[in-house]
């Protein structure tokens, strides 16, 4: 199957699906343990993401092949598959907090009262569907959800900005900095978009500029983050880390809601469509590298099979969130580092060829 | 290519099955959620404790009542009984039959029996649960809270509408009322001062109503409630005056500042739009309005003592006809005389304010707070020691509002 | 081929044994024998007299086929041999001509089947700009594009379709203007499809579509020639099917649908205006009841405090559940909008009566269904008919979110929302995207999208079709 996505795909996912992922619990949680500072860790990892993105989209103008091409060119077939398998199982381990998260903040802020979990099983249906679709597929995607991200987005930050209290961020780097990098380590499994960059490689053609693009795309999405929790922790301050989800609760305080009513859960529903595709990114992704790693191109099949763990995955963990994130936050950093920073870096190691 | 047609017929199938079941559901309207109907909507609740020290908690519900054209909302109160606010709303739940919910809950108020405990501990529920949030208004009222709630009023208003007026934005922002939700009262329990605030309510009823409560512009009196009512103050006009604020420390009551204290505290404190203030005696006593205000406290540390800065200016106009103004200035420019006497007013308000602080300490002012953000490299020496060492400063500027 | 008149006849009256095929033989004044076939009903008797028989009166007993032709007073004269030919072309509604002694049959032009005139469509009504509208004549439809599109550019491709009732198709388009090899791939995507009948377009748009099941037409359709000619001047092809006067355009953009001509004729301001109000009133025609029975089944958030107590003051007593309550409203809906549809006139103000006033009244007076529900229907319904192209799409759209939000909740809306962005990201047919120019974002196509910028500022034809001649506008110096 052709897999083309034009570079202003490629920024938009940079945008949008790097922002959404980081809104839902990931504010409370780096609130609970990084407290006013929270924003310096998330920098940290923003940096070092920002960086390694840049890497690729560079080695990008370097070469037209795929990160599969390359290895097979440098290595062969085997290893290639090998790693594309490897890819695929991280793909679908990457896609379990995100799909938990959101699974949550449905339950929160979809219903006045807790709903089963199998109103979030019908995500499913459509993960089967989706998940099966190509890269084209999440490109044109991207191009329908940047405007929905930024016009909530922005909505929701000019609700809240106003409300909050930006002193509860002071005093600035009142934690260590051996603290201070926990919290980013912790974190750095949810800055690992570089992964989806690797993989895109050779499916968007290259021109002049576009590394730069693609950066600055991927910092702005970043810096959205930064400034969401920034207005997170100075609405809520020291209650920040028992506020569960800063998209349902950051602008409950704008003085319009009380006459209009819940306005930013539209907002929220807006964005949730987003998160929705950005979770699929993950299951597109894998199918891609099982479709790659098996030479099988039977993708609603291979989807069906993703899905399938998913579901079982999902039913292990429901109402384990809590200890899910923790060994997340504790664990889940080591295959983040090797597939969104240790095999991005040895890229460029491996033969390129010309460039067309 | 066989199997890709398996699979093909296989979602034929699953799409036929997965309509048949959610047909199923919609027609049953079987989720085991509760839907508007279960739902007993919640928009001011009371918190009281009895005297085995179990919560009671004073519902005011909202119920829709068959009507053709336009709205009929009646609104009735429930108590309900437990150990903890969702114990309580519990036994809401049970006696009712309807499912409450707190998503319209724009009030909460504390009742006397409340103010020896840490508040903080006991709405944890409405902190911790995600359903509610935490824009409900929290007040402070003197008695129980419950009986607060089964007061009648005329025209039908409930008791959660009216203190909510007097509790809005508008309010605030002429400095009659210290209005606080659950979030800013939760910020002032969790920030390093421990302290925290809510407006304290004070009923009064009788014929004429009491003169306390004129300030606040709000005159929720009339003729009496329905009859029959056994908690009822029936033939009597009911006014609430709001006025005071209770302050916390730890969530507990430290006190409750004077309505001059209260003016102090809210002109430091709030986005003050326009107030007025009454300043003088006898002949020369005169009413400014004042807008354009800017109030705020700040901390220096100043040679290691700490200097807490209360300053307020504002642009003031006179009100009244009583003071003669300069001819030569203008009519309407405010005589500086003026403006020193309303400064002054001001500062003893303050002064008034810091001394009743220092004196249940009780840092609502947030002098510890401030240590800690601002001056952070103090913070570890003299955050004991703050309260005793503190020396406050006060900058009341007015100028003539022309 | 025989040349004896008789045998002649009878060969085709063989094949064409209908008894509405008549045949009229006559003789010239000097003993020649001719007969003319033609279909009844189908005809201008009047024309034959005039431009056949009358002139051959003159014929003499020596004049050849020639001779004869240039006696015939019809500008449409064709030469026939086969019988197969002839029978077709008598069945097309022209007379045939036979000679005695003559192998060659003349076809003339004689056709004036039963139609109406030309008219204002009911379906695209508009204020400002033409009133002409397509009618079930090919010829005349061909004509209306004609009389707007006189360059020589203008391709018009005539083909044949249905087994039985040998339909002729026609497909316009501007040589140059639209994509190489398009009015190729739409021809052979007829022609590859075998049918007995077409009695009207709509079975066309089922051949050229790459999935004639999906719920989102793949053609845009239109009855006003001035849309039709605007559509083929952008680069698209556009097919009149004999039969039916509503003629289609490909390839299709969802935007398509929420354009209407008269934006063209507005001030591109109230042009903006009124796309951006028709989106948003299929969003709110689509979403409503669905947004409405979740927020009373699982988030009465949703509905500000003060307007929730007023439906709950509605709702309060009615003996179906929300998602029912609305369900049976809208059912009702439906079958009152079928039931005009199909309703002998005479009986429609009945029905109005019976249907909105009765019905209506009082089941909210009796307390069956609430007032909100009425409300939020009516209004759902009204939405929906800004978009008239898009109504069959939307009104099933709006079951399914109805069915999804009763039954999942508002979870279920945002799935299936994003069910469909997905697919429609996913769909193009004939090599453009279906959502263009959202998905694939292309900047410059957005200026007649979602909203109508100026003519001076659209230059350039929708880059989404492809058009090897990119400019449409120039200002002369």
């Amino acid at each position: 199957m052709k897999e083309r996505m034009s570079v202003r795909q490629v920024c938009f996912i940079l945008i949008a699906y790097n922002a959404v992922l980081k809104l839902i619990i990931y504010p409370s949680a780096a609130a609970s343990s990084s407290g006013n500072d929270l924003i310096f860790p998330a920098l940290f990892d923003l940096a070092m993401q920002t960086a390694i993105i840049w890497s690729i989209a560079y080695l990008s103008s370097r070469t037209d092949k795929s990160f599969f091409q390359l290895l097979e060119s440098t290595f062969n077939k085997v290893v290639a598959r090998i790693v594309y398998a490897l890819f695929a199982l991280y793909f679908i381990l990457a896609a379990i907090v995100p799909m938990v998260e959101q699974q949550l903040l449905i339950h929160s802020a979809f219903y006045d009262t807790v709903p089963s979990l199998y109103v979030f099983l019908p995500f499913f249906i459509f993960s089967i569907y989706a998940g099966a679709k190509s890269f084209t597929n999440s490109g044109r995607c991207a191009d329908i959800c940047l405007p929905v991200f930024l016009i909530s987005i922005t909505a929701i930050l000019v609700m809240s900005a106003g409300q909050g209290e930006y002193s509860n961020l002071l005093p600035v780097f009142s934690h260590s900095v051996p603290s201070l990098f926990g919290g980013a380590l912790s974190a750095a499994f949810k800055y690992a978009d570089s992964a989806f960059l690797l993989i895109f490689m050779g499916s968007f053609r290259y021109k002049k500029g576009d590394a730069a693009k693609i950066t600055l795309s991927y910092l702005f999405g970043g810096l959205i983050v930064i400034a969401l929790l920034a207005i997170f922790y100075a609405v809520y301050g020291a209650m920040a880390p028992s506020r569960t989800f800063l998209l349902n609760e950051i602008s409950v305080f704008f003085p319009a809601i009380s006459y209009v009513g819940r306005i930013d859960l539209t907002l929220l529903y807006a964005l949730d469509i987003v998160i929705l595709f950005a979770i699929i990114l993950h299951i597109q992704a894998s199918v891609h590298c099982l479709s790659l790693a098996f030479g099988w191109d039977k993708r609603s099949a291979l989807s069906l099979i993703v899905n399938a763990v998913l579901i079982v995955i999902t039913f292990v963990v429901n109402n384990k969130f809590s200890p899910l994130y923790q060994a997340a936050s504790r664990w889940f950093w080591i295959p983040a580092l090797i597939f969104a920073y240790v095999l991005p870096l040895c890229a460029w190691l491996l033969k390129r060829g010309d460039k067309r | 290519m066989k199997k890709e047609s398996l699979l093909k017929r296989l979602s034929g199938l699953f799409i036929a099955l997965l309509i048949a079941v959610l047909s199923a559901l919609f027609f049953t309207n079987d989720f085991g959620l509760v839907d508007l109907r279960k739902t007993s909507v919640i928009i001011g609740v009371g918190v009281d404790f009895d005297e085995k020290d179990e919560m009671v908690l004073t519902a005011q519900l909202a119920v829709p009542m068959p009507a053709e054209n336009g709205e009929n909302t009646q609104f009735t109160v429930v108590t309900g009984r437990g150990s903890s606010v969702a114990d309580a709303l519990n036994d809401v739940n049970v006696k009712t039959g309807f499912y409450p919910k707190l998503v319209f809950c724009k009030l909460i108020i504390v009742g006397e029996s409340c103010f020896d405990k840490d508040i903080n501990s006991q709405l944890n529920y409405f902190f911790s649960n995600e359903y509610s949030g935490l824009t409900p208004k929290i007040a402070a009222c003197k008695g129980k809270a419950g009986d607060l709630f089964s007061m009648q009023l005329p025209y039908g208003d409930s008791v959660t509408d009216s203190v909510d007026r007097l509790l809005s934005d508008e309010a605030q922002k002429s400095a009659n009322v210290s209005t606080a939700n659950l979030n800013d009262f939760g910020q002032g329990y969790y920030s390093k001062s421990k302290a925290s605030y809510m407006p304290y309510i004070e009923v009064s009823g009788g014929e004429s109503g009491d003169s306390s409560g004129g300030e606040n512009g709000q005159d929720t009196g009339g003729e009496g409630g329905s009859k029959g009512q056994s908690q009822e103050k029936g033939g009597e006009n009911i006014e609430f005056f709001c006025g005071k604020t209770a302050v916390f420390n730890s969530g507990v009551l430290a006190g409750i500042l004077s309505k001059e204290q209260a003016f102090a505290f809210n002109l430091l404190n709030g986005e003050i739009r326009r107030t007025y203030v009454a300043c003088g005696e006898g002949e020369n006593a005169t009413t400014i309005s004042v807008r354009d205000c800017k109030g705020d406290v700040s901390l220096k540390v100043e040679k290691g003592v700490p200097v807490l800065k209360l300053s307020f200016s504002a642009a003031a106009k006179v009100q009244d006809d009583k003071i003669k103004r300069d001819k030569q200035r203008g009519e309407k420019e405010t005589p500086p005389e003026v403006l020193r006497l309303c400064e002054e007013t001001i500062k003893t308000y303050m002064g008034d304010l810091y001394a009743y602080t220092e004196s249940i300490r009780c840092d609502v002012l947030g002098a510890q707070d401030l240590l800690y953000k601002k001056q952070n490299k103090y913070y570890e020496t003299l955050k004991d020691s703050i309260i005793k060492t503190l020396t406050v400063v006060y900058d009341v500027k007015l100028r003539s509002a022309g | 081929m025989n040349g004896d008149l008789q045998s002649r006849i009878k060969a085709i009256k063989q094949k064409l044994s209908s008894q509405d095929i008549l045949v009229f033989e006559f003789n010239s004044l000097h003993g020649k024998k001719f007969a003319v076939i033609y279909a009844d009903g189908i005809v201008d008797k009047n024309m034959i007299g005039e431009l056949i028989v009358k002139p051959l009166r003159a014929v003499k007993e020596s004049d050849g086929e020639k001779e004869i032709k240039l006696l015939l007073a019809s500008p449409e004269v064709k030469e026939e041999e086969k019988d197969a030919k002839v029978i077709k072309a008598i069945s097309d509604g022209n007379a045939a001509l036979i000679i005695d002694g003559e192998s060659k049959v003349f076809i003339i032009g004689v056709k004036s089947p039963p139609g109406r005139a030309v008219a204002e469509p009911p379906t695209q009504i508009t204020i400002k700009g033409p009133r002409e509208g397509f009618t079930e004549d090919i010829k005349v439809n061909l004509g209306l594009v004609r009389k707007r599109v006189k360059s020589e550019k203008l391709q018009i491709k005539t083909i044949t379709v249905g087994k039985q009732s040998q339909t002729a198709v026609a497909l316009c388009y501007l040589d140059g203007v639209c994509p190489q090899g398009l009015a190729k791939k739409v021809e052979e995507k007829i022609l590859n499809k075998e049918i007995d009948l077409i009695p009207d377009s709509s079975y066309i748009a089922g051949f050229i579509s790459k999935r004639p099941r999906s719920l989102f037409r793949r053609n845009s359709t239109c009855e006003k020639p001035d849309i039709f000619c605007a559509k083929i001047c952008e680069g698209r092809v556009g097919i009149i099917v004999d039969g039916s006067p509503i003629a289609l355009t490909v390839p299709y953009i969802l935007t398509e649908d929420f354009q209407s001509a008269e934006d063209y004729y507005a001030v591109s301001y109230r042009a903006t205006i009124l796309r951006f109000i028709r989106v948003a009133s299929v969003l709110v025609g689509v979403g409503l009841p669905a947004f409405y029975v979740c927020a009373q089944l699982f988030k009465i958030q949703l509905i500000p405090a003060k307007l929730l107590f007023k439906i709950a003051s509605s709702v309060a007593g009615i003996p179906l559940s929300p998602s029912v309550e609305i369900f049976l409203t809208l059912f009702v809906l439906e079958v009152l909008n079928e039931a005009s549809v199909r309703m002998p006139k005479y009986v429609g103000l009945a029905l109005s009566v019976v249907g909105a006033l009765v019905l209506g009244d009082t089941a909210v007076k009796s307390g069956i269904i609430s007032t909100p529900a009425v409300i939020i229907i009516a209004f759902s319904a009204i939405c929906l008919y800004t978009v008239p192209d898009m109504v069959e799409t939307t009104t099933t759209l709006r079951f399914l979110y109805l069915i999804v939000a009763g039954s999942i909740g508002t979870f279920g809306i945002v799935l299936l929302t994003a069910y469909i962005l997905c697919y429609l990201c996913t769909e193009q047919d004939y090599g453009v995207p279906l959502l263009a120019p959202f998905a694939p974002m292309i900047t410059r196509d957005m200026a007649d999208s979602i909203y109508k910028a100026n003519f001076s500022a659209l230059p350039k034809r929708p880059k989404v079709l492809g058009s090897p001649n990119k400019t449409r506008f120039k200002e002369k110096r």
